[in-house]
């Protein structure tokens, strides 16, 4: 209860000496804003801690007493293969980093920063990765590239060129590499867009051609967003479950997501080496994230500069269709190829490769089938009922919480607002395993696991934070006059609060609740761990029948399920322009 | 020294009547500086950034010392950094990653042909000098205050000693002590470098104070030219007086013209204009009068007085406005009386200043920029 005494309300030096009247603390105003505070605070720390003692203890969620060691830590970290793991892991997330940060920034110039014709074009490209969720990326690729059957390889042999097998370390660079460009493209037009064109028409003006003001200024402006862009990739490369577990396990290539699953499997599952794996990733996570942070904030304050700001198009000459190459050859890459191949395994009964004959067997039967696997119908109905619940719960929790932090002059409330962020930090893996683990070892009077409730936990923490991104902004626009008018007129907090605040919220509210919706319908890497036999949600359907071989009704659930994605994100983005809520 | 001939600019996606720099001449001699003055969007910065090659123009030649450096009908275009320009920017644009020396070194060693660096240290050290930053080189740019980075701006500028300089509204985000400092200290740095140069300006205290000439600009084009005393006194376009503070504006009809001057007749009062000695009887004229011109009493000293009423009043302490009825015009009116102290409804007598009234003929201000030389509207 520290978090919500007052400040103000000691502050004034005639007031008599520090007396609280107990009656203030039940105060509608405050019990609202201590339990929103309390549940933010569980369902940040824990996960965590869970983690961290399940890595301490031995014989964790066994039947006889455990104590206190270090054994699991020594155990993992010098177990055959284990140098192997940190290797590979390394490589293929910093691989991913390099290759989406580059192809992400050199599109993210080209549209922000050039004449480039097919920028709009370019613009919406780039951002359909975003919409495909990771699972079906990696189900259409393995589809498209697996060494005998792939159709991209068919017609790569075609050509006379070696095939590409994507069951490799290459393989899974690529995949994940198509999945995140969004991200760093995302980020580099922040970048790019925030930078004074003065800047470099300075430097031309100083007589330095375009080229070496391209090297020297606008790169080296660029660089502190580039490593933080990277950084931030290699974070979410190395906490995501998809590509390691269904391209990289047939290729014999185990990361820690995919060591950490195959160790919960075994039996009996080996609860010690998943922990210190768990606690490794998180902490390498956490420091990346910090090192990532620390950039961008310095970034952020040197390269806006004052009034006569403006970020215009450089004409690049004949070099600017090149770049318009690069759209349409990334389109075809990252966005059509995946696409299309969903789209023509789910109209065929079987798998095969496109061909004239094949045209003759199309066929809307695996569609129809959706409906009548009942298992599917059920995950659909699953994953309604976590996401609405999810995205309902982070509105509110979020709104509440960016009311603290923004509003109020609170004690605590710094450290209410790091603690809302905490679970950007925590891999969803992690935060899968460590949610787990409390709810099957903690003396609790109830059992989450085995309901949907559990689910739904997982995904209100993790999409805790993207809902404060969506929320604070809006919070800080509203004048703090316009509650003060309303308590003037004699309304009361809450009263306020859902006169004054939510309707003024709402297409920030709305824009987080969808946005935690589209996060909660793609999560794999948590819910796989926290599932049991009737609560699979549509993600994890399509995890199980993929690794099953039923790619016709996988590629047209998959279809659906980009379908209803798309219609949601659309409406995020009407939202977010209509009523222009940033989005950092 | 710059010389820009029918100059145009499009900026695609706007609606194609309004063109941003709509055929354009201008002849900037050697050594000279001078001032693009106009509102915003007027073209006065796309004309600076044409001659600096940041735009491209669509056609139009421009040519820098003799040379053409932009003729789009050739096929001619010389980039940035190959003209000899340097350019302060309003933003300033020094580049935050790094020190003060090495931005002003940057021209020097990056453009051609190089300075080898042992030779780049002292002359960036001179042009700090000539700003008197030579204690801050070392500083990271983005430690400098406001003031600062301006002069570094400047120096980096003039580092490799440009035929032209180029000002973008260089002050405009200083605050205003430091304003007339800096704007002196660049007209003085001109002026000992014998440097051509171009300053753009949205405000006519700095173009009046700083130029040789003054060119103000509207909707793309060249309104009119001139010395910046004459552009003030005598401005021949409506567009100038009004963008000269000329608030009092009254249309008339020449009544009778003779050598004395021509007798012009606004509604019920008329007045004698000197020097109005081409205009016949029945000719339609504007007349601006600025509100510090009147005499405003309480009582009638002459005939020529107009009666009104004052409508409202604020006090500034060093002087009143008034603004005041007179018949169906209200006229703004300046007085440097402490002791007046009219206020609202009071009877007063104005008489205007004959000889600072501006006379402006009808056809003149629809002619636009085709203006004489401006030597015979002064009254």
């Amino acid at each position: 209860m520290a978090l919500l005494v007052d400040e103000t309300a000691t502050a004034p030096a005639e007031a008599p000496p520090r007396r609280r009247d107990w009656r203030q603390l039940l105060d509608p105003r405050y019990l609202t804003l201590a339990v929103a505070a309390l549940v933010v605070a569980y369902l940040a720390l824990v996960p965590i801690g869970t983690m961290v003692y399940s890595s301490l203890r031995t014989n964790f969620l066994g039947l006889g007493p455990g104590t206190w060691t270090f054994r699991n830590y020594i155990d993992t970290f010098t177990s055959d293969g284990f140098g192997t793991l940190v290797l590979n892991s390394f490589v293929y997330a910093g691989a991913t980093a390099i290759v989406c940060t580059v192809i992400g920034f050199l599109l993210a110039w080209l549209v922000a920063r050039t004449n480039t014709p097919g920028k709009g074009f370019a613009r919406v490209a780039a951002l359909v990765p975003l919409i495909v969720p990771g699972i079906l990326n990696t189900v259409a690729w393995s589809l498209l590239l697996s060494p005998q059957r792939g159709t991209a390889n068919a017609g790569l042999r075609h050509l006379g060129l070696p095939a590409f097998n994507v069951f490799s370390l290459h393989g899974m660079i690529f995949v994940q590499s198509m999945h995140v460009v969004p991200i760093a493209y995302l980020m580099g037009v922040a970048a790019f867009a925030s930078m004074d064109s003065s800047l470099e028409e300075a430097s031309l003006a100083s007589g330095a051609s375009p080229w070496t003001t391209f090297r020297v200024i606008t790169l080296r402006m660029a660089r502190p967003a580039m490593l933080s862009a990277g950084l931030l990739m290699f974070i979410q490369t190395i906490s995501t479950f998809e590509v390691p577990q269904l391209i990289g396990v047939p290729g014999r290539r185990f990361v820690f997501v995919s060591r950490i699953y195959s160790a919960l499997q075994t039996f009996p599952p080996d609860y010690g080496t998943v922990g210190c794996i768990g606690i490794f990733v998180l902490v390498i996570a956490a420091v990346g994230l910090w090192m990532s942070r620390r950039m961008s904030a310095t970034t952020a304050v040197q390269t806006i500069t004052g009034k006569g700001f403006r970020a215009t198009g450089q004409d690049i000459g004949k070099w600017r269709w090149a770049g318009f190459a690069f759209f349409v050859l990334f389109f075809l890459v990252a966005v059509a190829l995946p696409i299309l191949m969903l789209i023509w395994s789910s109209l065929l009964p079987g798998f095969q490769q496109p061909s004239a004959e094949a045209l003759h067997q199309l066929t809307f039967s695996n569609y129809a089938e959706i409906f009548r696997r009942p298992g599917l119908v059920n995950s659909v109905k699953n994953s309604f009922i976590t996401a609405v619940a999810a995205g309902v719960i982070v509105t509110v929790l979020a709104a509440l919480v960016a009311y603290i932090t923004v509003k109020t002059r609170l004690r605590g409330r710094g450290l209410l607002d790091g603690l809302a962020t905490v679970p950007i930090a925590v891999p969803s893996v992690v935060m899968g395993v460590g949610i787990l683990y409390w709810y099957l070892a903690a003396p609790l009077p109830f059992h989450l696991y085995g309901t949907l409730a559990i689910l739904i936990v997982a995904f209100v923490t993790i999409t805790l934070p993207y809902g404060m991104r969506y929320i604070v902004p809006g919070m800080a626009q509203i004048k703090d006059e316009l509650e003060e008018a309303a308590t003037a007129s004699g309304a009361g907090w809450w009263q306020a609060f859902r006169r004054i605040f939510v309707p003024l919220l709402m297409p920030s509210l709305l824009a987080a609740f969808l946005y935690a919706m589209i996060v909660s319908f793609r999560e794999v890497s948590a819910a796989i761990f926290l599932y049991s036999s009737g609560t699979e949600v549509v993600s994890i359907q399509i995890f199980d029948l993929f690794s099953n071989g039923s790619y016709p009704v996988v590629a047209a659930l998959g279809v659906v399920l980009v379908l209803f994605l798309s219609i949601l994100a659309g409406g995020v983005r009407l939202l977010t322009r209509r009523f222009g809520i940033r989005n950092g | 020294m710059i010389k820009l001939t029918g100059v145009v600019k499009r900026y695609r996606g706007r609606s194609v009547t309004a063109n941003a720099v709509d055929g354009i001449d201008l002849d900037i001699p050697e050594g000279k500086l001078v001032t693009l003055l106009g509102p915003s969007g007027c073209g006065k910065t796309t004309t600076l950034r044409l001659i600096a090659g940041l735009e491209r123009a669509d056609s139009g030649v421009i040519e820098i010392g003799g040379q053409v450096v932009s003729d789009p009908a050739r096929r001619i275009y010389v980039g940035p950094h190959r003209r000899p320009i340097g350019i302060v920017f309003q933003s300033y644009a020094i580049w935050p990653h790094m020190t003060v020396l090495q931005n002003v070194m940057f021209p020097l060693v990056a453009s051609r042909p190089r300075t080898p660096k042992d030779k780049a240290r002292p002359l960036a050290m001179a042009a700090l000098d000539s700003v008197g930053l030579t204690e801050f080189a070392d500083r990271p740019a983005p430690a400098l205050s406001g003031g600062q980075q301006q002069r570094v701006a400047l120096a980096r500028a003039l580092v490799r000693q440009p035929k032209v300089l180029l000002l973008d509204e260089p002050l405009s985000n200083l605050d205003k002590g430091l304003r007339g400092r800096m704007r002196d200290e660049i007209r003085e740095v001109q002026q000992r470098l014998g440097i051509t140069t171009v300053f753009v300006t949205h405000d006519q205290d700095e173009a009046l104070a700083i130029s040789d000439d003054v060119v103000v600009m509207n909707t793309g084009n060249v309104v009119e030219r001139g010395l910046p005393q004459a552009i003030y006194t005598s401005p021949q376009d409506e567009f100038t007086a009004r963008f000269l503070g000329l608030s009092n504006n009254l249309r008339g009809v020449v009544e009778s013209a003779g050598r004395n001057g021509a007798l012009v007749n606004c509604g019920k009062r008329s007045l004698l204009c000197r020097g109005l000695a081409n205009a016949a009887p029945g000719d339609e004229v504007s007349l601006f009068m600025r509100p510090e011109s009147f005499r405003l009493s309480r009582r009638r000293h002459s005939d020529d007085a107009w009666p009104g009423t004052v409508v409202f009043s604020i006090y500034h302490g060093d002087c009143w406005d008034y603004h005041v009825r007179v018949d169906e015009d209200v006229l703004k009116v300046r007085v440097y009386q402490e002791k007046i102290g009219l206020s609202h409804g009071d009877a007063v007598f104005l008489e205007p200043d004959a000889d600072s009234t501006i006379v402006i003929t009808g056809d003149r201000s629809a002619t636009g920029s085709d203006q004489p030389a401006p030597d015979h509207a002064e009254v």
